[in-house]
């Protein structure tokens, strides 16, 4: 059962104009797998990651989801499928509250979301469940400030706070330890290992001692092709890999 | 956050001031001021809170101007059909030119409700059921329901202020709902709401639909006011106007709109003894306003109510 794949691509390519950002790229994500991807800048990890969150539409290629084609499926319904993203810059809504931020994740599954005539009290009995998910991620009783204050490393964690409300089953995370500092990288690193029982997570990261201490399996993209795929011993070791990151002035 | 008694005492004092201002001011001049800030609360439904910038609001405002008198001069349904009509009429507008422009991203947005703006503007000039540059006039003032006469401004001024509270407490009540909710965090983070799985096109053209219906009302009541409905209320100035108002009065606050169209229609109404020079006057105090007050009267009574209660918690 473990063994069975979750996410596959097949033949996924995509092309910008003349210019070919990813190239026939196979992957599967396993089951309740911690799955790397890692690679140079500019190697298409983002795009990767756009393709397969239907932000961007593939040029070629298939993308499953439990079997089923998800290539052409709308980014708003893939939550419904239980797959949730987050971003390379963290995501969360400025102007809104800590609360109400959580609630966003919460409210959808209510199903009262084109209620324009109803009072917004009636979300308030999300407010509990809201509550204890700040809590999970250390901002317990702050869910009344704007979101738009909290210092960088928070507002990872907010968004953090905000995917798990929805409880997905695969979790896309684009460079979630970016733009943080080391005592921010060990909590979010923390509250990803917890994240990830029970549930599949497919990471791109830069940081290869989160990527080391985390993952289970990495694959490594570059110039939009699969370079190398394994265990970290594995990957590490590959002369290959040792080679396109070394050469480059950006070497993690 | 309806509890606070604070607000609700506020609310209160407005009513009464709003109940008794025709004793104190001319009927007309509060029945305009009435009416646009009802259009420009529509509007910044939209700019405000779905971060859409229309540049052809007087599209939904005039249609359903000339769609009252229409109905009510040259059909003679009751007024208050007129008014749905005219709102009804303005909000399926809504839909086509909502439905066309909201994929579209930024100054693309704009221009296509400028485009269909001007579009709509030349049909009714040169269309024979608008009057062309004489308007549609004069509409009747039918009795509402048969009974409210309403030929005497001061009692067509509560009818029109219960017009105004209706469609304003709609609107408060779309900020403050769940789709409200969903609607600033479009404003705030677009991509991430559609990974929340919130279907952004969608809610953004429920606001479209709801702010041009909206302005529609305001549109068709101005008709009934004056009874008139010309090209002025289509012209692209009015789109300008509506967008003056809203910057001045504040961005996304509740109640700026309403003070950036108290402000600007009784600045027009000082101002008219100066001819042709109101615009350049008029030019020179948005300039000034816009440059000085970043979030419009709205900041500037905030920012100095903080700073008033600064100076207290300092003594
Ligand atoms: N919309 C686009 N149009 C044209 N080229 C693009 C577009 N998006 C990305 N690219 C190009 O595709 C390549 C891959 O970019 P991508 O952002 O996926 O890299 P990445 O691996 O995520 O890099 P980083 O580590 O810097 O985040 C780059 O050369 C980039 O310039
Ligand atoms: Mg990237």
């Amino acid at each position: 059962m473990s063994d069975e794949s979750i996410l596959e691509t097949r033949g996924l390519t995509k092309a910008f104009g003349g210019f070919t950002a990813i190239k026939d790229v196979d992957l599967k994500v396993r089951r309740h797998g911690f799955h790397a991807l890692i690679g140079p800048n500019g190697a298409g990890k983002s795009t990767f990651f756009n393709l397969i969150t239907r932000f961007l539409t593939p040029t070629e290629g298939t993308i499953l989801y439990k079997g089923q084609d998800i290539s052409r499926v709308k980014a708003a319904r893939l939550p419904d499928l239980g797959i949730l993203r987050s971003f390379q810059i963290s995501a969360v809504f400025p102007r809104l509250t800590l609360l109400e931020n959580v609630r966003l994740a919460l409210q959808h599954g209510k199903g009262v979301s084109y209620r324009f005539w109803q009072n917004e009290t009636s979300l308030n009995e999300l407010n509990d469940r809201a509550e204890s998910l700040l809590a999970d991620v250390g901002l317990g009783g702050r869910g009344a400030e704007p979101a738009g204050t909290l210092p960088y490393g928070s507002k990872r964690a907010l968004e953090l706070a905000t995917t798990l409300a929805f409880e997905p089953e695969l979790m896309l995370l684009d460079e979630p330890m970016a733009g943080l500092g080391t005592e921010d990288i060990g909590r979010i690193a923390d509250l990803l290992e917890k994240a990830s029982h029970g549930r599949t997570i497919l990471m791109v990261e830069h940081n290869m001692h989160v990527v080391a201490r985390l993952c289970d399996r990495i694959t490594v993209l570059a110039r939009g092709e699969v370079l190398a795929e394994g265990t970290y011993a594995e990957v590490s070791s590959d002369p290959r890999v040792i080679e396109s990151y070394v050469g480059r002035s950006d070497a993690a | 956050m309806f509890a606070n008694p604070r607000k609700i005492l506020i609310g209160l004092a407005l009513l009464a001031i709003a109940l008794a201002a025709p004793a104190f001011v001319y009927p007309v001049l509060l029945m305009k001021v009435l009416c646009f800030a009802l259009f420009a609360s529509a509007f910044n439904l939209l700019l405000g809170f779905a971060g859409i910038l229309s540049f052809g609001h007087a599209m939904f405002f005039g249609s359903a101007a000339y769609v009252s008198a229409q109905t009510i001069k040259v059909l003679g349904w009751p007024t208050e059909l007129g008014i749905l009509a005219g709102g009804a009429i303005a909000a399926v507008l809504g839909l086509v030119v909502g439905a066309l422009c909201i994929r579209r991203k930024g100054i693309y947005m704009t221009m296509i409700t400028l485009a269909f703006a001007q579009m709509l503007f030349f049909v009714f000039m040169s269309a024979p059921f608008t009057g062309g540059e004489n308007g549609l006039q004069p509409v009747p003032r039918r009795a509402i329901l048969g009974m409210i006469d309403i030929s005497n401004d001061r009692v067509l001024y509560y009818v029109v202020l219960a017009i105004f509270l209706a469609g304003f407490g709609l609107i408060y009540r779309v900020i403050h709902s769940p789709f409200g909710q969903v609607l600033k965090a479009i404003r705030d983070n677009e991509p991430r709401a559609i990974s929340l799985g919130y279907d952004v096109d969608r809610f953004k053209l429920i606001a479209f639909v709801l702010s041009a219906g909206l302005s529609g009302i305001a549109g068709a009541t101005k008709a009934v006011i004056f009874q008139l409905a010309s090209l002025t209320d289509v012209h692209w100035g009015m789109s300008g106007e509506v967008i003056l108002m809203t910057l001045v009065g504040g961005i996304g606050s509740i109640f700026g709109p309403l003070l950036g169209a108290a402000f600007i229609v009784g600045m027009q109404n000082q101002l008219a003894g100066l001819g042709e020079w109101v615009l350049v006057v008029q030019g020179l105090i948005f300039m000034t306003l816009v440059m000085v007050l970043r979030a419009g009267i709205m900041g500037l009574m905030s920012d100095l109510s903080r700073w008033v209660s600064k100076l207290r918690a300092s003594r």
